[in-house]
């Protein structure tokens, strides 16, 4: 039962995954409030990037307007807020409608093309929503909005509590992980996957490509817009600025330093590159400089992310370890 | 008659890569498609399988018409193709390469939840179609990593799994050694019979040692069909391809 524990990836993400439940204990005996903050950050934005890792990992489809998502999500908490509708199953059920819809009109247009013009059309997309929540006077344009209350889910689940909003985080990440894992080796993931390497043999092997690529861009854009629903209640926040293009290219970073090849390293690459910036920003004003530098480095010798180091690191190890068996 | 072809036009620019061009393969034969280069040959071949569609003219499989279908759609009425170029998942295993196609013919696969590698019978499928074409042993094996002839195999494979009623192929034996290329003929040679086949293929003794019928394109048009012994001894093919070949 226990056999995935001899592989190493899978040991060192099962010890993240326990260091994240036990973190907000370790907080408080340390009174480090602040700690608790940045690791709900990041668990956010990790469901940010698992979910554009379906897209770009697994799918092949790179796509640089997946902060569109987090701020629609976001938006959908914050513009009901501002005519004092509070309900959480109203705001979540706004945000996957709202993202799939979203996901679905552009992605059928966008889906139509390949390689750098989707890049392309999918930034433009995303522009095309952020300025258009720049032009709306209603809910602050650029300056946003503040939100004063966060999502009422009837009292089942108390989110201005930051333990429970961190837990509540966690739980959504680690069913979104395991969804993930059922999806990669299920039929459709199978397709997904072959798609990316090969779409024209795909369709000689009688599948309906664009249908299923489309599909798959409805789940990670539904994904993401979960997480900007989290977000807009962490940050009780909401402006244009979240679904800037740079957002975009912050999660493409941060799915390339995890690995896109596997469904957890998102995750480590999300927390990697919130902590760097964290500690570099903390070390000098000129942080953004070594910060640059740091992400160069890992993206030239850091070939397939954290995840690629780790199976390297394992099949090394099998590998020394098989001669000494045999003699 | 399975597939008729009826004045087929294609153009590139101002080349005529297909130009009137009529092509009738019967149930059960094997089928080859030989010709100069430039010929137009791979261009009937992509039309056929739906990855580019006629300028005009007719495709009709089973006496259907199919010149609207896109290439997907054209699988599950029983056309599949391989191609010339390997065009194999190389990160997959044979077996998983098979699977994709064995789960193709299953209907759809928007199925979100289940494992494919939990489902024995598609899995006995699969396995069954790698021995057919002598790849069993290898099932396991990551196809990028197996050699030339064997991704070739494979590549044959990923169309049969298909079950279609006419196989495409596309140079079967393109970029093989001499061994190899024999082993692909016997690998064909026990297809025959059974199975429809339109092949193109530039290695001639593959092609007389295979099909029952032959057919000589040149200048995007048919330029004669018949057994291997008419073609041989046909002036007018003789004067502008097997001519060129054998001086």
């Amino acid at each position: 039962m226990f056999k995935f524990l001899e592989n190493l990836p899978a040991r060192v993400y099962l010890a993240v995954t326990a260091l994240l439940a036990v973190a907000p204990l370790l907080v408080t005996l340390g009174s480090q409030p602040f700690y608790l903050d940045l690791l709900t950050r990041i668990l956010i934005l990790a469901i940010a990037a698992v979910s554009l890792n379906l897209i770009i990992g697994f799918g092949g489809m790179i796509s640089l307007g997946h902060a569109a998502f987090i701020g629609i999500g976001a938006y959908c908490v914050g513009i009901p807020a501002h005519y004092d509708i509070f309900n959480g199953f109203i705001h979540l059920g706004l945000a996957i409608s709202c993202s799939a819809a979203f996901a679905l009109i552009t992605g059928a247009i966008s889906l139509r093309t390949h390689g750098l013009y989707f890049i392309m059309i999918t930034l433009a997309f995303a522009q095309m929503l952020y300025f258009t929540f720049v032009s709306l006077d209603e809910y602050g344009a650029d300056d946003g909005l503040i939100i004063y209350q966060r999502s009422d889910f009837n009292g089942l689940l108390n989110l201005e509590n930051p333990t429970t909003l961190y837990y509540t985080v966690l739980v959504t990440l680690l069913g979104l992980l395991y969804l993930m894992h059922r999806l990669v080796h299920a039929r459709f993931g199978r397709v997904i996957i072959g798609c990316k390497h090969n779409e024209k043999r795909m369709q000689a092997l009688g599948f309906d490509t664009y249908r299923y690529k489309l599909t798959c861009y409805v789940i990670s854009g539904t994904i993401c817009g979960i997480a900007g629903f989290f977000l807009g209640n962490f940050t009780n926040f909401i402006s244009p600025e979240m679904m800037d293009w740079t957002h975009s290219g912050e999660l493409i970073f941060m799915i390339v330093i995890g690995g896109t090849a596997g469904i957890f390293g998102p995750v480590v690459g999300t927390a990697f590159f919130l902590l760097l910036e964290e500690m570099l920003s903390g070390l000098t004003q000129y942080w953004q400089l070594i910060f640059g530098l740091v992400l160069i480095l890992l993206v030239v010798f850091g070939k397939g992310g954290v995840h690629g180091l780790l199976v390297w690191a394992d099949t090394r190890q099998t590998a020394q370890a098989q001669p000494e068996n045999d003699s | 008659m399975i597939l008729k072809v009826e004045n087929l036009n294609k153009s590139f620019g101002g080349i005529l890569a297909s130009r009137n061009l009529d092509l009738q393969v019967e149930e059960h034969e094997v089928h080859a498609i030989v010709g100069p280069n430039g010929g137009g040959k791979t261009t009937l071949m992509a039309q056929l399988s739906g990855l580019s569609k006629p300028d005009s003219g007719k495709i009709l499989f089973k006496d259907r018409n199919i010149t609207p279908l896109s290439t997907h759609k054209r699988v599950h009425i029983g056309l599949a193709s391989s191609f010339q170029i390997t065009s194999i998942i190389q990160s997959m295993t044979m077996l998983d390469n098979i699977l994709l196609a064995v789960q193709s013919l299953q209907g759809h696969s928007y199925k979100f939840w289940a494992p494919v590698s939990g489902d024995a019978g598609m899995r006995e499928t699969a396995l069954n179609v790698l021995e057919n074409v002598g790849l069993g042993r290898q099932a396991d094996t990551v196809a990028g990593k197996s050699s030339h002839g064997e991704q070739r195999q494979l590549e044959i494979a990923m169309a049969l799994a298909l079950e279609p009623d006419l196989l495409l192929l596309d140079e079967p034996t393109s970029g093989m050694s001499k061994e190899e290329s024999g082993e692909m003929v016997r690998l064909l040679k026990k297809m025959k019979g059974e199975k429809t086949i339109l092949l193109i293929e530039h290695d001639l003794d593959a092609v007389f040692a295979l099909a029952d019928t032959t057919s000589v394109l040149v200048d995007g048009r048919i330029l004669a069909t018949g057994t291997a012994e008419q073609i041989r001894s046909n002036p007018k093919v003789q004067q502008a391809y097997l001519g060129e070949e054998t001086a």
